[in-house]
């Protein structure tokens, strides 16, 4: 009976004992929702974040599209309010800048994606495919940084310590490189390139990023650099796999915001960064001059703008459907900076042929007259008023601003007031490129 | 534990008895019983032994012993634990009957408790750690439904945290130790981690409560041991114990909540701001959003008169009405009632020689404070003993089960300051919170359903049911293998089933307002309703369970001097919880139909059609897994019961995630000694009989399981407002970091234990140090890297301190007074953090917010600007600048570095403890606790204007504002802003003149209780009974603050409660 008794509790120590040798008794995972991604569905699922289509909002903030009341201004950050008014050290020690920090993140995703694709077991084209998609958001914000911290490149000389964190690899230890803007030009021009050539052309969801897109990303980071023949290519390119325009005829102008979330025009789905104070605010005013200049048969007057029961005129026309700012790629842009570039190449009846398209779709039935002229300067003249007007709340004024006003005959001078004190930005000021946020450029350990 | 001791001292008696009785010579029959002097009642389980220990008897449980003597003159050595020893001579001829008379040694029992560390019981004697014994007495001073609190004021070294922080795990035993890590304490329950809710544990079903608090701990309880150790044990059967029946019954009444406690500024002063605001547009916003915000009363009316649909003089009388409300009233009233919190409670018990019992039952009954919201509990408990084969074989086995279940049929509402919820007919009247009455006035005939929200309606109404059953089964075989040798394997499993169940009558407003927002208006005018009309259905489910098995040897042995005791075990867990909820729409109860949604879609919402949602699928899933794999040894030697010397070591291992398999565990290990000086023959002090010196040194863990060593991601869907509802993503939570490990604290602890003569003074003195190493740390990291947040073990901590613990017989005739008093001493700093955060995120620790700790500093802290008074003419708040009064609040926030704040202090008290004063005379027993918590800051609120410009309302420090000139000679209170300025609220509201030393005394409780115990004289049909009143929160005795609120509980103050109770023992 003892020997028995000894034996059976020996035989039960050591049964439990043996059970440890299995490793896998501690890989459980600790929680079902967490995951070290591995498999291609975590990768897409990480570039489906809701961070990935996003972009700044001080290009609204700052591009004088928009006045707001000193109440309400009252109601910005710090570093808004600063940018707002065009003042110098916009961003203060403190200061949590999202329109700094979310490009990045942005970029990270799409580092950690790019690293990682190399392990991952799938289909040759299914991993390509998330390859260019991953490359397209590092393009993508990269842009993003570039718009608001960075010179265009005929001016970088004007400004050779401007300069952003230039991160290629997912690794938070890596000390990153000062990118000036040619550098981080040349970077955006490879991954889109390279996206151009892996992407399909049609993506599952108007989130995700495909051919078209890529070629409409490049041409406006083209436009922005002022190299108009490469904007007008790929631009073209976009026109020709794609080159839908909606009528505005058919949009019920009742709704209060009357353009549907992934309609037509759309190519790649990104909306700002919002604050309700600025982006969905009633008093984010729309000067009736600018107002005024749409004329009574274009129905873009009552598409995009709704008169609130103040008086105010805001914008309500954004492509997202509701009170999110659409800050996409959509094909209007694309025959804008079609008809700019070759307008300003010399090719003035095609350009006349984009810019009368796009506003057909934008008049009343019937009641728009084609422009006609021989003049490039004031068929350009005519595109760039358009592009404002048509671009209104897209967050592409701010780039605009800066590659015009390198141009005498389009510099535009800012103006705003607030309790009763006049704040300008003149063209081609220091203040319209933003310097890093000075406790992140404390925090920086460059190569 | 005094069962333990008496449990070994049997078997082994026993054993020895039988030896005994193999000598034939011509013995007498020496017999009786030993009875105490204090009660008249038999003592079970004394013993009686000759001089020379080879005659030994134990009384059984009618404390009748019987012993076989030789003749002659023998000197009996008669003992009981808690009574002193009797020595008496006897001279046996014949066979004797004799009665023996214990009478209780001085209360005291400290050198001779029994503590248990959950893995073993040892006499305290023979122990190095910290450890803290609550009995049962002490255990049962308060009434509660919960045990934790149980704790506060009777336990040195643990603390109760009030303000910042604290709210999820307010309880720290030295401190805390960590971070970012895991915060509680490790509770353990009959020698198992407890997976459950503490709620669920029935503190009439407690025996004892050993709280460990040094590196002794860890290397038993091991990695997760780092913030201490709390071990229960429930009441267990007593071998050689009679049938013993207790009832206990009691009943807790606490007041009401006292909504006026905060200090609010006047409803009228208030309602002057918001006319001031409405005359200066602050509400046109508002009033024009697509939001449809609401307003409050006097806006709208302001607005309603504006509008001219009501003349100059309606406005004027509607406001002077609203001047004359206050929802408070309205509140307590209606929606607020006294909770009654009941509690019985019935335990059997006994034991025979080879097996013992413990059954009980507890039913909790509460109601709370706020209407028709009611909790229940109940507890079944069953755990039997046996013992087979000569003592041999041990087999135990508990059963526990609780099921406990809560219903809220009322939620209170938010209300503008002087909204009305009832007329003064007695019927409800609806408020305005979602939308404004405009806008419902608007929408009103279009054909949507009543969207007016009446509170007073609601009450009773709503259905939201929680229920829980827990199940606990444990078992352990013990086999003495001979020679000191016993193999023992503990198994325990755990089940939890709880699930909400929550119904949203089609009645209420939250279900009308859900079906009224998605309702989509179609062209020809008809409405369509994207959520169906019915009530709304949440349920939701958790099962959670866990295995736990133990295999362990334990050797002890004893020979001459020299006592060796050891064990070595081995031991596995694992804990799985699954769970998911859902909701359903359109749901009728009667019928149990519920109708299909498109969660897919995103509709505009009638009230704001720029805002596009789809119906929220209240869909989810969750499952954790935690593994643990342990090995552990400890061993103690103890040299003629005088030396001591102890070690343990213990490795855990852990499912941490994506961590390489060398670093899942952390190896921990501790070494102490303990020298009972009073033993020594050249100590020579009869009148301290007791003196012991201890140390312990080692590492305790801790570990944060949401980090990995790996890039992880988090898995969700997307949201209601995102482009694509439902659309699976995933975020990138945490950066690889190769380097992580576990957290480690290196603990330190010296201690000193005395006792006097008569036990008239006895008491511990203890000293520590902790020292954090490795712990999980926030590192500063540039957005670049596109992470936000960065952990690794970068931080280090130093914690140092002092308890002490004395107790004193103060008066010990026919009136005995007593007194127990705490003191504990802590000092906590952070001794590494790399990252420097700004001054405005040190000034900024009121709230339950990111922590910002500082090297050199504890980790909650209080700095503040430095304060100038207010200006003379203005009443602006000032600071300085350059060492000049100033109030460019924009240079002082730039110029403040986190060197220039002033540092205050510790939010955290410093310095407590309590002192119990306890009278007994003639069966009552009136005992008092005072507590004390010192050297400690903290913020008092004050008037914020950047709130109340923006129209909510404030402190009543508003009435004592500057207002003119000289106001600045004895208000410090600033003027009210013209402009509404956020730099200088913040100023005024950092500065040092609105921070305030904690420092308090507080009578905790009064507990009154009259016991009588049967005697032949009274023949009354129970053995024991205790009635007793116990009145808790009494309030403060001295502050060091004039601030009128309680320093520990600025929010709410503590309640009052009045409890009166019985117990029973037959």
């Amino acid at each position: 009976m003892y020997n028995f008794i000894n034996k059976t509790l020996i035989l039960l120590l050591f049964a439990i004992g043996s059970l440890t040798s299995c490793e896998e008794f501690l890989d459980a995972k600790p929680s079902k929702d967490l995951v070290v991604p591995e498999t291609i569905s975590d990768f897409r699922a990480i570039l489906n974040s809701s961070d990935m289509n996003l972009d700044v909002m001080l290009t609204l903030v700052a591009s004088g599209e928009y006045y707001t009341t000193k109440g309400n201004w009252d109601g910005y950050l710090p570093w808004q309010q600063r940018a707002y008014l065009w003042q110098e050290d916009v961003f203060q020690i403190g200061d949590l800048v999202n329109d700094y920090s979310f490009p990045y993140i942005m970029i990270f995703n799409a580092n950690v994606v790019l690293e990682s694709l190399e392990r991952v077991e799938a289909p040759e084209h299914e991993l390509l495919a998330l390859r260019g998609a991953a490359l397209f958001y590092r393009a993508y914000g990269y842009y993003n940084l570039t718009q608001l911290f960075l010179p265009i490149v005929n001016q970088s000389s004007t400004y050779p310590d401007a300069f952003i964190p230039l991160k290629l690899l997912a690794s938070i230890t890596e000390k990153p490189q000062k990118g000036n803007i040619q550098m981080v030009l040349s970077q955006m021009e490879n991954d889109l390139q390279e996206a151009i050539s892996l992407l399909p052309e049609e993506s599952t969801y108007p989130i995700q990023p495909n051919k078209v897109s890529s070629h409409a990303l490049l041409a406006r980071i083209y436009l922005s650099q002022q190299q108009y023949e490469e904007a007008g290519f790929h631009a073209d390119k976009v026109l020709e796999l794609k080159s839908t325009l909606i009528d505005y005829n058919e949009i019920d102008p009742l709704p209060n915001f009357p353009f549907r979330i992934f309609n037509d025009e759309v190519l790649f789905h990104s909306r700002m960064l919002a604050n309700s104070r600025i982006t969905r605010s009633l008093l984010s005013i729309i000067d009736n001059n600018l107002y005024a200049e749409f004329d009574e048969n274009d129905l873009r007057r009552a598409l995009y703008f709704t008169v609130n029961p103040a008086g105010n005129i805001n914008f309500s026309g954004s492509y997202s459907g509701d009170s999110d700012l659409f800050s996409g790629l959509a094909t209007n842009e694309m025959y804008l900076i079609s008809a700019e570039c070759k307008a300003r190449i010399g090719n003035i009846q095609e350009a006349l042929d984009r810019i009368n398209e796009l506003l057909r779709h934008r008049w009343k039935q019937n009641t728009y007259q084609n422009l006609e002229t021989e003049s490039g300067q004031e068929v350009l003249k005519f595109i760039l008023n358009e592009r404002k007007k048509e671009l209104i709340f897209r967050g592409t004024r701010w780039a605009d601003l800066k590659r015009l006003n390198t141009e005498e005959e389009f510099a535009v001078v800012l103006n705003r007031e607030l309790e009763d004190e006049t704040y300008t930005l003149l063209p081609n000021s220091p203040n319209y490129i933003f310097p890093i946020p000075p406790d992140q450029l404390l925090l920086e350990d460059f190569q | 534990m005094k069962h333990f001791i008496l449990l070994f001292l049997l078997t082994t008696s026993i054993f020895r008895f039988a030896y005994c009785q193999d000598q034939q010579q011509s013995l007498y029959k020496l017999s009786g019983k030993i009875i105490s002097k204090e009660t008249g009642l038999e003592l079970p389980g004394a013993i009686l032994k000759t001089d020379d220990g080879i005659y030994v008897a134990v009384t059984n449980e009618n404390g009748e012993y019987s012993l076989d003597l030789p003749k002659g003159i023998h000197s009996l050595n008669i003992s009981f634990l808690g009574y002193d020893v009797l020595n008496q001579k006897i001279e046996l001829s014949s066979d004797i009957n004799q009665n023996f008379v214990l009478e209780e040694s001085g209360l005291s029992m400290d050198a001779y408790e029994i503590v248990s560390t959950g893995y073993e019981s040892l006499p305290k004697e023979r122990t190095t750690g910290s450890f803290v014994q609550i009995d049962e007495k002490l255990i049962n001073r308060r009434v509660s439904t919960g045990l934790i609190d149980r704790l506060e004021d009777v336990t040195p070294g643990l603390a109760f945290s009030r303000g910042a922080n604290s709210e999820a795990n307010p309880l720290t035993i030295r401190g805390r130790s960590t971070l970012f890590g895991n915060v509680s304490p490790l509770i353990i329950i009959d020698n198992f981690p407890y997976d459950g809710s503490l709620e669920d544990i029935n503190p009439n079903d407690v025996e004892s409560i050993t709280v460990l608090k040094d590196a002794a701990a860890a290397s038993i309880w091991g990695a997760r041991a780092g913030n201490g150790v709390i071990v229960i044990t429930t009441k267990q059967g007593k071998h050689m114990q009679k049938n013993q029946v207790t009832l206990v019954s009691n009943i807790n009444l606490i007041e009401k909540p006292d909504l006026f406690y905060n200090p609010q500024m006047g409803i009228s002063d208030f309602i002057d701001i918001e006319s001031m605001l409405f005359n200066q547009g602050f509400y046109r916003s508002q009033e024009l959003s697509n939001n449809r915000p609401a307003l409050s009363p006097v806006v709208e009316t302001l607005i309603a008169e504006r509008d001219g649909n009501i003349t100059a003089t309606e406005r004027d009388l509607q406001i002077d009405q609203f001047r004359q409300r206050d929802i408070r009233r309205d509140l307590e009233k209606h929606f607020y009632r006294q909770s009654v919190n009941q509690q019985y409670h019935l335990n059997l018990r006994g034991g025979s020689q080879f097996h013992s019992y413990s059954l009980s039952a507890g039913l909790d009954r509460n109601l709370q404070n706020v209407l028709g919201n009611d909790n229940n509990r109940i507890t079944l408990n069953y755990q039997e003993n046996w013992t087979a084969l000569n003592g041999k074989l041990k087999l135990g086995t508990g059963i526990y089960y609780v099921k406990s279940n809560a219903i809220s049929t009322t939620s209170v509402p938010q209300g503008s300051p002087y909204d009305q919820l009832v007329d003064s007919d007695g019927n409800g009247l609806p408020i305005y919170r979602n939308y404004s009455k405009r806008y419902l006035s608007q929408v009103e005939g279009s054909g949507l359903l009543d969207w007016d929200f009446i509170p007073y309606d609601e009450i009773g109404q709503r259905n939201a049911r929680s229920e829980s059953q827990d199940f606990r089964m444990n078992t352990s075989i013990a086999y003495d293998i001979g020679k000191g040798l016993q193999a023992e394997v503990l198994y325990q499993y755990w089940d939890n089933t709880s699930g909400n169940r929550n119904i949203r009558d089609k009645d209420l407003f939250e279900t009308r307002d859900l079906i009224n927002r998605y309702s989509q208006r179609l062209p020809n005018g008809a409405l369509d309703l994207a959520i169906p009309e019915g009530s709304i259905l949440d349920v939701s489910s958790t099962k959670s369970y866990s295995h736990s098995v133990r295999g362990q040897l334990r050797y002890f042995r004893e020979f001459g001097d020299h006592k060796i005791s050891s064990l070595a075990g081995y031991e596995i867990k694992s804990m799985e919880a699954l769970g998911s909820q859902a909701r359903y729409y359109g749901y009728d109860d009667n019928l149990g139909i519920s109708f299909p949604v498109d969660h897919r879609v995103r509709y505009p919402m009638y009230h704001n059609s720029g805002s596009l949602q789809s119906i929220p699928s209240g869909q989810g899933h969750w499952g954790n897994i935690d593994r643990f794999v342990s090995y552990y040894m400890n061993a103690s030697y103890t040299y003629a019961n005088r030396y001591t010397i102890t070690a343990s070591a213990r490795k855990d291992q852990s499912n941490l995630f994506g961590v390489d398999a060398n670093k899942k565990g952390v190896p921990l290990w501790s070494a102490g000694a303990g020298w009972v000086i009073s033993g020594e023959d050249f100590f020579n002090w009869s009148a301290v009989p007791y003196i012991k010196l201890r140390a312990t040194y080692g590492y305790n863990g801790n570990v944060d399981k949401t980090l990995s060593a790996m890039t992880t991601a988090r898995y969700t869907t997307a949201g209601t407002t995102a482009p694509i509802p439902g659309l699976p993503m995933a975020f990138i939570i945490n950066p690889p970091n190769p380097e992580l490990r576990w957290e480690k604290v290196g603990i330190t602890n010296l201690g000193f234990d005395f006792e006097t003569k008569g036990g008239i003074l006895s008491g511990t003195f203890e000293y520590f140090l902790k020292n954090g190493e490795d712990l999980i740390s926030n590192a500063q990291i540039p957005s670049s890297s596109g992470v936000s947040l960065f952990r690794g073990n970068f931080a280090a901590t130093r914690s140092e301190g002092i308890d002490l613990n004395l107790s004193s017989l103060n008066i010990d005739r026919s009136i005995k007074w007593r007194t127990d008093f705490i003191y504990s001493f802590l000092e906590e700093k952070v001794t590494r953090y790399d990252q420097q955060a700004t001054a405005l995120n040190y000034l900024n620790t009121s709230s339950s917010g990111p922590i910002f700790p500082m090297e050199g500093r504890p980790l909650f802290s209080i700095y503040s600007y430095e304060w100038a008074g207010l200006d003379p003419m203005t009443g602006d708040p000032l600071g300085f600048i350059d060492g000049e009064p100033s109030n460019n609040y924009v240079q002082i926030s730039n110029n403040a570095t986190p060197e220039s704040l002033i540092y205050n202090g510790s939010q955290r008290p410093v310095h407590f403890g309590s002192i119990r004063n306890s009278v007994e005379y003639s069966g009552f027993e009136l005992s008092f606790n005072i507590s004390y918590r010192m050297g400690y800051y903290y913020r008092r609120r004050s008037v914020d204007y950047f709130s109340l410009l923006r129209g909510e309302i404030s402190h009543d420090d508003y009435s004592r504002r500057w207002m003119q000139p000289g106001d600045e000679m004895f208000t410090n209170v600033p003027s009210l802003p013209e402009n509404n300025n956020t730099l200088r609220h913040l100023f005024y509201q950092n500065a040092d003149v609105l921070v305030e030393r904690g420092d308090h005394i507080r009578l905790q409780d009064i507990r009154l209780s009259y016991t009588l115990i049967n005697s032949k004289k009274t023949n009354l049909p129970f053995q024991r009974i205790e009635l007793y009143g116990y009145a808790n929160n009494l309030g403060i005795l001295w502050k060091a603050t004039d601030d009128p609120m309680d320093p520990d509980f600025r929010m709410m103050r503590p309640l009052r409660s009045l409890a009166f109770g019985v117990k029973i023992d037959l």
